[in-house]
């Protein structure tokens, strides 16, 4: 690799945006036209984007689900507790939460309009595929209970038998064609 | 106190996000093909299929066992493709969505022929569900249960293979 003459904090100053325009631009020329340097801040690029990805991935392997039943029954498990301890508790509550959730009340207030305005625009959306519409309302998630096909057309090189399965009604296309005594 | 601080946008462009992914969530179809192999040489049910018992129990077949299942997220007009045992192939395309039906294009190809050896175009209900069957594979038969559904549910591609 060509050597290089430029300080090591060089890119890393680059990279975290920490210098002033005018020599921001001025070290960025001076990496650009460096081959080691430039090396180095491909690397560093690479090295933090497979750590925000490996991040990203781990964060979404954790499981929260049972977060608050955890903390509601590691209060449960605490000796009888006091007034007083039930205030200290709430007082805590409220200055965990109150911080987060008090700033910016316009910026939460817009979040809740765009949020509603959204949700209106989405349940009226015509759809791109004409007659094709999806209902965006959310159902409970059940299997249809009479599964019968509707078939518009059926061909096969082999010897074909429909019949509806009598639990669920479910079509059964029964490709075979030795036609077994296994058949209802 | 040490709180993360968002900028104006954030949250608006997240909540954009998340609601203009969801409705691209709608124009999915899920797609899930469940190989069983029945056999009548012993008395073996694999408790994987509990939930398909009962229809199971309508090919007379006494032992069944779970080969393969996989789920697949697919456009309408995209095939979802899913090789099945001996070298078999089915090909799934959601046609589209109406009245709660999804029509789906089926074929089953079978061998190095070009020609499927069966090819439907049907309708099921939504979260409804179909068998193709009777192939033979290793001393049993091949059924298999296809389902679509054309609402949002876990986006998951399981694969297990025996
Ligand atoms: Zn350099």
């Amino acid at each position: 690799m060509a050597s290089c003459s430029h300080p090591s904090q060089l890119i890393s100053l680059v990279y975290d945006n920490e210098l002033d325009e005018a020599r921001r631009y001025a070290a960025a020329d001076q990496i650009a036209d460096c081959p080691a340097c430039s090396h180095r801040m491909q690397l560093l690029e690479h090295t933090h984007e497979a750590l925000c990805q490996t991040l990203d991935e781990e964060v979404s392997r954790l499981d929260f689900s049972d977060f608050w039943p955890r903390i509601e029954q590691g209060i449960a498990a605490q000796p009888p507790s006091l007034a007083s301890q039930w205030a200290d508790r709430f007082r805590h509550w409220r200055m965990q939460w109150h911080a987060p959730l008090s700033w910016h009340i316009p910026v939460w207030a817009t979040t809740v309009g765009l949020c509603l305005f959204a949700a209106a625009v989405s349940t009226q959306l015509p759809t791109s595929r004409g007659a094709v519409h999806i209902q965006t309302a959310r159902k409970p998630v059940v299997v249809a209970l009479n599964n019968q096909a509707q078939i518009e057309s059926l061909s096969a090189t082999s010897t074909v038998l429909v019949w509806n399965e009598p639990t669920s009604n479910a079509t059964v296309i029964w490709v075979d064609e030795t036609l077994g005594e296994k058949l209802p | 106190m040490n709180t993360c601080r968002l900028s104006f946008p954030v949250p608006a462009v997240l909540v954009f996000c998340l609601c203009t992914a969801s409705v691209a969530a709608e124009d999915m179809v899920h797609i899930r093909v469940e190989t069983v192999l029945a056999t009548d040489t012993s008395q073996e049910f694999d408790n994987r299929l509990t939930g398909m018992r009962s229809q199971l129990l309508a090919f007379r077949y006494s032992a069944y066992r779970l080969v393969q299942e996989e789920r697949r997220q697919v456009e309408f007009g995209k095939q979802a493709n899913f090789s099945l045992p001996g070298g078999r192939f089915l090909q799934v395309v959601p046609k589209e969505y109406v009245n709660e039906q999804i029509a789906l294009h089926v074929m089953l190809m079978e061998g190095a022929s070009p020609s499927p050896l069966m090819s439907t175009l049907l309708s099921i209900p939504n979260r409804g569900m179909l068998f193709v069957g009777g192939r033979k594979h290793q001393g049993g038969t091949l059924i298999i249960r296809i389902g679509a559904a054309a609402d949002t549910l876990p986006p998951t591609i399981i694969k297990t293979e025996e």
